[in-house]
């Protein structure tokens, strides 16, 4: 304890040094902790976009189904018209009604269509889904007219950016030009009844169209109640691996094959499940990428301070050549002397880090509660209007092992070479 | 009894292409609870012979034994523990810690002794800044302190660990000549009462006078021994 104070006392005696190491190691404190729940809410939020709006927690799809990614939508090209038979989706409910205290199930159709306008057309995927379901909704934001009416057919929902690619507002009528799974043309006319702006996807220039399922059937001739998708929606995100694997195991038991787990078709269909994870593996991946520039800056920010807290041991190191020396004579021994100076350098990361954390973690809960407005309109495709951070307290534990660790790594090698000189040579500096 | 014995001592400096010898062949002989001054020109070897008895050096050759361990040829850690139980030091520059006061400037050479529990080390520190006569001090730090406190400073903190033998290298060169005396007879008055081997390096007469016995060391060698 004794020890520990001195280092603190020699802390406090060259102040100004400790200040300037200590505002760096405050702001590498304050931009971890605020980074890292600012990038834990994006991720969550694009996750929580990919799940409300396109895949669910898993999906169950024709194993035929050759899209393993949403991103492929992007590009309008819908590979076939996969579906899943009526038989074979009561198979499905079956096993899925075992868990119906942990999961919710929805039928979708999914479809590339072309949409015509007075003035333009434009490629885009169609989604079909239950009118009903809340999911979808939270995927986005409501900029003009409703959402679907459960009672209504030919309805769509369309997202701001294909409005203004067709020129079209609420009420307006489009065409839109499809083909059946047997490859029989469709023309349609459905009415925009709302105008959305996507959460997190429109960054991509994802343009989904909702519209009711029975009109997405129309659309691809699925008229014997064939589906292109189940939708499994759980309570928490965390159950999705337990609950793919759960149902793996129990399709196989039931005599529906799954690509995974390769038995021997029984329905001549096989069925393909996927976690959101996977089909918003690329809308993932680049959020990622994106947060990874984020902590690319603060790693050299930290590398920046490492050099800075070499340097300064090292300065410490020849000032204090004199008590170095007087440390050994009195029988000091080097790691001991060496204990002392690392003593000081996680004395100011322990306070110095410690307020940037706790500032950081101050401005999270704020921003929990409050929400953080967007600084500039291009950030509201990441953020929207404002961002309600989500706060992992672990972090605050990871921050703090992650600047004391830095701090050891970057003073360790000088104050060795400090405390390993001979007593007598260090005396001599006297 | 023999505290410190040294035999046919040489040490060598390495000045890049030319070589120094700074002793040259040096035995020496102390007693237990002598008072000896080692005295001779700047640049006679004095404090390489205190460094040496310190173990703060080796010898180039020769041998150095402390109360019967020859400490010439221990590692790094034992010597550490030889100058944390056995030996004492006092600087001529009193090589206090500046961000420590009295009380704790004194205390630290015990707080890395694991043989000495808090309540003794308290009792030590006390009784030890009342023998050096800075009782109401203690809460000063080095830079609020004369010279001559200082180094009473520097005394009791040499005294703490109860050293067998004290090393002074020029004790009294930042004095002035009455508190040079004065540090000094704090010196002579302890090793009495203590039984302390002390070990100063000096070449001022007035102070040599103070000496029981006195080394003169000159260009690397011992020239003789006078006892008074």
């Amino acid at each position: 304890m004794k020890l520990f104070l001195f280092s603190l006392k020699n802390a406090i005696r060259s102040w100004w040094r400790t200040l300037i190491l200590g505002l760096f190691i405050f702001f590498i404190g304050l931009m971890v902790t605020f980074m890292g729940s600012f990038s834990l809410t994006i991720r969550n939020q694009m996750e929580d976009a990919i799940i409300n709006g396109l895949s669910g927690h898993i999906q169950i799809r024709s194993a035929s189904a050759e899209d393993d990614d949403f991103a492929e939508h992007m590009k309008s090209r819908w590979k076939g018209a996969s579906f899943l038979d009526a038989d074979l989706q009561k198979r499905i409910q079956a096993v899925l009604k075992t868990h119906s205290g942990s999961l919710a199930a929805g039928a979708c159709v999914r479809h590339g269509a072309l949409f015509i306008s007075d003035t333009d057309k434009a490629p885009c995927l169609i989604i079909g889904l239950d009118p009903r379901s809340t999911y979808y909704q939270n995927a986005f934001v409501l900029t003009q007219g409703r959402m679907l009416d459960a009672e209504q057919t030919h309805e769509i929902v369309i997202t701001e950016n294909l409005a203004e690619n067709l020129k079209v507002k609420t009420g307006s009528v489009l065409g839109v030009l499809s083909q059946t799974s047997d490859q029989y043309p469709v023309d349609l006319a459905v009415t925009v009844v709302g105008i959305v702006k996507y959460r997190m996807l429109s960054l991509f220039g994802f343009s989904g169209v909702y519209t009711d399922i029975d009109t997405a059937r129309e659309l691809i001739g699925f008229y014997n109640n064939e589906v292109s998708d189940i939708i499994i929606y759980l309570h928490d995100k965390n159950m999705t691996e337990g609950m793919y694997n759960t149902l793996l195991e129990e399709f196989g038991d039931a005599g529906i094959t799954t690509e995974s787990i390769d038995l021997q078709p029984v329905s001549g269909q096989k069925i393909k499940l996927s976690t959101y994870k996977s089909m918003g593996n690329f809308f993932i991946s680049t959020i990622g990428a994106m947060i990874a520039v984020f902590y690319l800056l603060i790693i050299l920010l930290l590398l920046i301070v490492s050099i800075l807290i070499f340097n300064l041991v090292y300065m410490m190191g020849i000032e204090r050549y004199k008590e170095i020396g007087t440390l050994r004579a009195l029988g000091f021994s080097k790691f001991t002397a060496m204990r002392i100076f690392m003593t000081e350098i996680f004395c100011v990361t322990g306070f110095f880090g410690g307020l940037g954390i706790l500032l950081g973690t101050a401005l999270n809960l704020y921003f929990s509660i409050q929400g953080m407005p967007s600084p500039a309109p291009a950030m509201d495709f990441i953020m929207g209007k404002r961002l309600v951070f989500q706060i992992d307290y672990s972090q605050i534990v990871l921050t703090m092992g992650l600047l004391f660790g830095f701090s050891f790594i970057a003073s360790c090698i000088p104050a060795y070479k400090a405390c390993s000189l001979r007593p007598v040579e260090t005396l001599k500096e006297t | 009894m023999v505290s410190v014995e040294l035999k046919a001592i040489k040490k060598d400096y390495d000045l890049g292409k030319t070589k120094v010898r700074a002793l040259k062949g040096i035995n020496l002989t102390i007693d237990k609870g002598e008072f000896i001054a080692v005295a001779g020109p700047s640049g006679s070897g004095k404090s390489t012979l205190l460094n040496l008895i310190g173990c703060l050096d080796y010898p180039t050759a020769g041998e150095v034994w402390i109360d019967g361990v020859l400490v010439s040829s221990l590692g790094e850690s034992k010597l550490n523990k030889i100058r944390l139980h056995t030996i004492g030091f006092i600087f001529q520059s009193f090589n206090l810690i500046p961000v420590l006061n009295v009380y704790e400037n004194i205390e630290l050479p015990l707080l890395i002794r694991k043989d000495v529990n808090s309540c003794e080390r308290k009792k030590r520190v006390t009784n030890l800044i009342a023998a050096v006569g800075l009782a109401g001090q203690k809460k000063q730090r080095p830079a609020e302190l004369s010279g001559g406190q200082r180094q009473r400073v520097a005394v009791a903190r040499a005294l703490v660990t109860r050293p067998a033998i004290v090393l002074a290298d020029e004790p009294t060169a930042n004095l002035d000549s009455k508190t040079g005396i004065e540090i000094i007879e704090l010196m002579h008055t302890i090793n009495k009462s203590q039984a302390t081997s002390f070990i100063f390096s000096t070449h001022d007469p007035k102070i040599i006078r103070r000496a029981d016995k006195i080394h003169y060391l000159e260009d690397g060698h011992l020239k003789q021994e006078h006892t008074l």
